[in-house]
């Protein structure tokens, strides 16, 4: 019959040849065809149209499908040669191979750390059981029109949270202040003592050693860490013991010892006391800021499974109305929120919060280098094996004469890459064992070697593992299953694309790179910035000395006076601010012009060798003198930017007074000008600062500077033997000025030191990466340069041109990554007041060292490609 | 080693390979399933069970001849051996040795 139909319809061939093993296509196919034209004859044409759909679909069934597979017998034995072959051509080409396994190996090392890092701060208060209906209460006010929001809760919702809310399941409030030093006998111990409600342990779930966690329910009861009760007993039996905190009356028993708090942990403690504040609620506790602070503190909730957050805050809002209406509430921007508490160590900080920050800056930047090892991995390795596989296609085409299956050159090539993958990631947990130690140092000293063994860890990093092989294995395996044999046989690859791809890949390591780099640098200039900044005082051998809370003003006389006999100490001054801590700030008039006019300004409380203490610049006029009674109350210095943001022309002699409820008491002129001085960190401008002495000097506050010249431990000893000889039982803090900025300026350091480090492994690995490939392609090259020299060309010529092809590529690649980096690194930057410019000179540093670095690594088979000898080149085949 | 058993359906596959001689190929053995045993039945059932019992060892299978009515795609010619000829058999003997069990009314 002519009208036969001779072939099956498009999408019956194409669905059959995807899922019929290849033997067995033809006959399925021809079967179908004889079938369907039989019942088209018998049935007619509709009938047997269905027929066929019906029948090419039920061939979607295992017993077709699983044919599909590699016999499992043939397999062993190809696998062995696959991976002997492998090894073969690891010996053929030692170096290339090394560096291909180096260059993967270093960056799975640094995806390693970087993992460890991110699972580290992200772990942070998840140990908590049931950790997901927790949340701190906090509260949000309206200050000077800014919205500001605030880590506590006044007191009295402690009660009213458990008593009131069936939501609820518990609450406990944390007290922040309540000693810092504890004594059993008569050794005193430092550590943090926080007062918090008994049911505390209910909401955070700490392993207890000795006791319940009913320890608190009776007053009069502490419980310690284990390491605070080594320290204070030994190996005694702490239970029952009694101790003092801060030299107090008060005995408390010891009721339970607690594992130490674990290290991701946001609030961390050596000791608890029950809390001992039971105000009512008083509408004044919202309504006055003083106030606010003064009866509100840290208060955590534990809400019942299935409770929903808004509903009971919505609830808590309502009881306030009873207390202050919700008109005032309104006015006073008042407003309660729920901070989940896994959420707390990485959001920003809140005023009052007691807390260890981490950073959600630095966590996305870590993410992101994660990411870019990865990619960077990934590109390099599939680029080499890329490169290496191509000079392997003769055996690919061999293969595939004696009957290789496409799927075989695919499974071919995974093997191979695996067993890299495998030996990279081996040695690069080895390695990471090796150096665990640098990389606590370096990055985070709380992280552990333990973490690695958690099953989430390995399930993702074998998730990295796999993903780095799908990527590297499916673009050289697509090239060769694609191509065809006669091309495998001559060493072509379906030319153009091939190249290309290739190129892109390079684009992409070069644009990470180039952004690695500029981060680094820009990242390393403002580290450098704010090391050398003029802070506009000497930190250097500066000490800085806090007195106990009932340090006595005449303890203070004596205490100045002793320190100045002891040799060494240059200069002692006792001053109201601590370094990074903050300035008091009071209104102040100012006469400005002709009228008076009202400042908030930061205030110091001072005596008069604070300027000569801290190496301060006295730029007009004098400073205050403590002989001179009259300068006490009357005579006043201001700093520059006091100067400039008040508007003064001629600031000596301007009339300015505080306090004007007690007349004539803080009323007097501006002495002097001095420098700015930094006291926190440069994220944070300096403010107007006016500086005076205390109320018929009286000596003010509890901070001692010390400018000290000389052994420092000695000296160090010395002060603190004067100390206990005026306040015996209490140790003296000391801590040099110096530390101070170097702790705080710690992130940025610790980050900069991650970066550095993550930008050497994709530098390192570029580079690696760049040199294998230049010696593929210029041995892919070879007849081309030989021709050239044939034709003229100098060894020099063809060394510029095979250095040539991966630096046009570098500069398509800055091109792209430097204004992208320009913008990221001025975001960073914004986050500080004092900032240095990301400038021209750094793009072209960035450049600079990006082309140094790919000449240098390209170079060595530019040249081995100029001196080749072209007549033992081109006559090859 | 577990004896082998054949399901019905194998075994009607393995019995129309026999019979269809030199003929024996997957559209025709779904062919006379249909004709003669009147019971629908989809071609890849019949190609599954005829790569089960070549597996088994039961048939054996070469390139054949090519049709029009088949587009000129080859056939695949399926032959019994003597393992299936001798599977066939000794279910036919035990078929034969039940039925002999049965009690045979006479009318």
């Amino acid at each position: 019959m002519d009208n036969d139909k001779s072939s099956l319809p498009k999408w019956a061939e194409r669905f059959l040849s995807a899922i019929c093993p290849e033997p067995l296509y033809e006959e399925i196919e021809g079967d179908l065809i004889e079938a369907f034209n039989r019942k088209k004859k018998e049935r007619g044409e509709t009938r047997a149209n269905w027929f066929l759909f019906v029948n090419t679909f039920k061939y979607f069934r295992p017993g077709i499908l699983l044919r599909n597979r590699v016999r499992p017998s043939a397999n062993f034995a190809i696998v062995r040669n696959y991976l002997l072959t492998s090894y073969r051509h690891v010996l053929k080409d030692k170096l290339n191979s090394s560096f291909k396994l180096t260059g993967l190996t270093l960056s799975l090392f640094g995806l390693l750390v970087v993992a460890l890092y991110v699972s580290y701060q992200l772990s942070f208060d998840r140990y908590n059981n049931d950790y997901e209906r927790i949340y701190r209460v906090n509260t949000q006010r309206l200050e000077n029109g800014n919205v500001e929001q605030y880590g506590i809760a006044p007191v009295a919702f402690g009660h009213m949270l458990m008593d009131e809310f069936p939501e609820v399941e518990v609450s406990a409030r944390f007290d922040i202040a309540n000693g810092s030093h504890i004594k059993y006998k008569e050794k005193v111990i430092w550590g943090g003592v926080f007062g918090v409600d008994s049911t505390w342990f209910d909401i955070f779930s700490y392993k207890f050693i000795k006791g319940t966690r009913d320890a608190l329910t009776r007053p009069s009861t502490i419980v310690l860490t284990e390491t605070l009760a080594l320290k204070l007993f030994g190996n005694d039996d702490p239970m029952h013991k009694l101790l003092t905190i801060n030299n107090g009356e008060k005995l408390f028993e010891v009721t339970a010892v607690i594992q130490d708090i674990p290290q991701n942990s946001h609030i961390r403690g050596e000791a608890f006391v029950g809390i001992d504040r039971t105000q009512n609620f008083s509408a004044q506790h919202i309504i006055s800021p003083p106030e606010f602070v003064d009866n509100s503190t840290v208060l955590f909730i534990k809400l019942r499974t299935g409770a929903d957050p808004d509903v009971f805050v919505f609830h808590l809002e309502r009881t306030l109305d009873k207390f202050v209406p919700r008109k005032k509430r309104n006015e006073l921007g008042f407003r309660i929120f729920l901070q989940p508490l896994k959420d707390i160590y990485l959001d920003p900080p809140l005023k009052y919060e007691f807390t260890r920050k981490g950073s959600m800056v630095y966590l996305y930047v870590f993410t992101v280098l994660g990411i870019f090892l990865l990619v960077i991995s990934c590109i390099n390795y599939a680029n080499l094996s890329l490169a290496g596989f191509m000079n392997r296609s003769r055996e690919i085409g061999v293969r595939k004469v004696l009957g290789g299956k496409k799927q075989q050159v695919i499974v071919q090539v995974a093997l191979d890459t695996s067993a890299y993958c495998l030996i990279a990631f081996a040695g690069s947990i080895l390695l990471l064992y090796i150096l665990f130690p640098y990389v606590q140092e370096y990055i985070e000293p709380n992280l552990s070697f333990d973490s690695l063994t958690s099953g989430v860890f390995l399930l993702f990093m074998a998730g990295i593992v796999l993903i780095i092989i799908f990527l590297s294995t499916v673009i050289p395996a697509g090239w060769f299953s694609a191509n065809s044999v006669t091309n495998d046989l001559k060493g072509i690859i379906s030319s153009g694309g091939k190249m290309k791809f290739n190129n892109a890949l390079l684009l992409a390591q070069f644009v990470i790179s180039v952004i690695c780099i500029g981060a680094t640098l820009t990242i390393g200039q403002q580290i450098d910035f704010i090391h050398n900044k003029d802070l506009g005082i000497n930190r250097k051998n500066l000490l800085v000395l806090t007195m106990s809370e009932d340090f006595t003003v005449e303890k203070m006389k004596a205490f100045k006076a002793s320190l100045k006999t002891i040799p060494g100490v240059v200069n002692a001054s006792n001053s109201s601010f601590r370094m990074g801590g903050g300035f008091w700030k009071d209104w102040y008039s100012v006469e400005v012009g002709n009228e008076m006019k009202s400042f908030e300004l930061y205030e110091v409380f001072s005596d008069d060798e604070l300027f000569e203490t801290l190496e301060m610049k006295v730029l007009q006029g004098r400073v205050f003198d403590a002989e001179h009674k009259a300068d006490s109350g009357a005579a006043f210095v201001v700093n520059e930017t006091a100067v400039h943001e008040l508007g003064l022309t001629k600031p000596i002699g301007t009339r300015i007074l505080t306090h004007p409820e007690e007349p004539g008491k803080w009323d007097g002129t501006i002495v002097g000008v001095v420098n700015d001085i930094n006291i926190s960190t440069l994220h944070h401008k300096v403010k107007p600062l006016v500086m005076r002495l205390p109320w018929q000097n009286s000596y003010p506050e509890y901070f001692v500077y010390a400018r000290i010249d000389g052994d420092v431990k000695v000296i160090i000893e010395a002060i603190k033997a004067k100390y206990n000889l005026l306040q015996p039982g209490y140790p003296l803090e000391v801590h040099f000025v110096d530390d101070f900025y170097n702790k705080e300026y710690a992130k940025e350091n610790r980050a900069y030191a991650s970066l550095k480090f993550g930008t050497a492994v994709i530098i390192i690995v570029s580079s690696l990466g760049i040199f294998s490939l230049s010696i593929y392609l210029s041995v892919r090259k070879m007849k081309e340069f030989g021709i050239r020299k044939v034709l003229g060309a100098t060894a020099e010529q063809i060394t510029y041109l095979h250095v040539w092809h991966f630096l046009r590529i570098a500069a398509g690649g800055a091109l792209l990554a430097l204004p992208l980096t320009f913008l990221l690194m001025n975001e960073w930057l914004a986050s500080f007041a004092y900032r240095v410019d990301v400038g021209v000179e750094t793009a072209f540093a960035v450049l600079a060292l990006t082309m140094l670095l790919i000449i240098i690594s390209s170079s060595y088979a530019a040249i081995r490609a100029g001196k080749t000898n072209p007549v033992n080149i081109i006559n090859r085949v | 080693m577990a004896r082998e058993f054949l399901g019905e359906f194998e075994e009607l596959v393995l019995t129309l390979v026999a019979a269809l001689q030199d003929d024996a190929y997957g559209a025709a053995i779904a062919e006379e399933i249909e004709k003669r045993l009147q019971r629908d039945v989809t071609l890849s059932a019949v190609h599954v069970t005829l790569y089960r019992l070549e597996d088994k060892g039961y048939v054996k299978s070469k390139a054949g001849g090519t049709t029009k009515e088949r587009g000129g795609r080859r056939k695949r010619i399926y032959t019994v051996t003597t393992g299936g000829m001798a599977m066939l058999r000794a279910m036919k003997d035990v078929r034969i040795d039940l039925w002999k069990m049965v009690p045979q009314l006479k009318f």
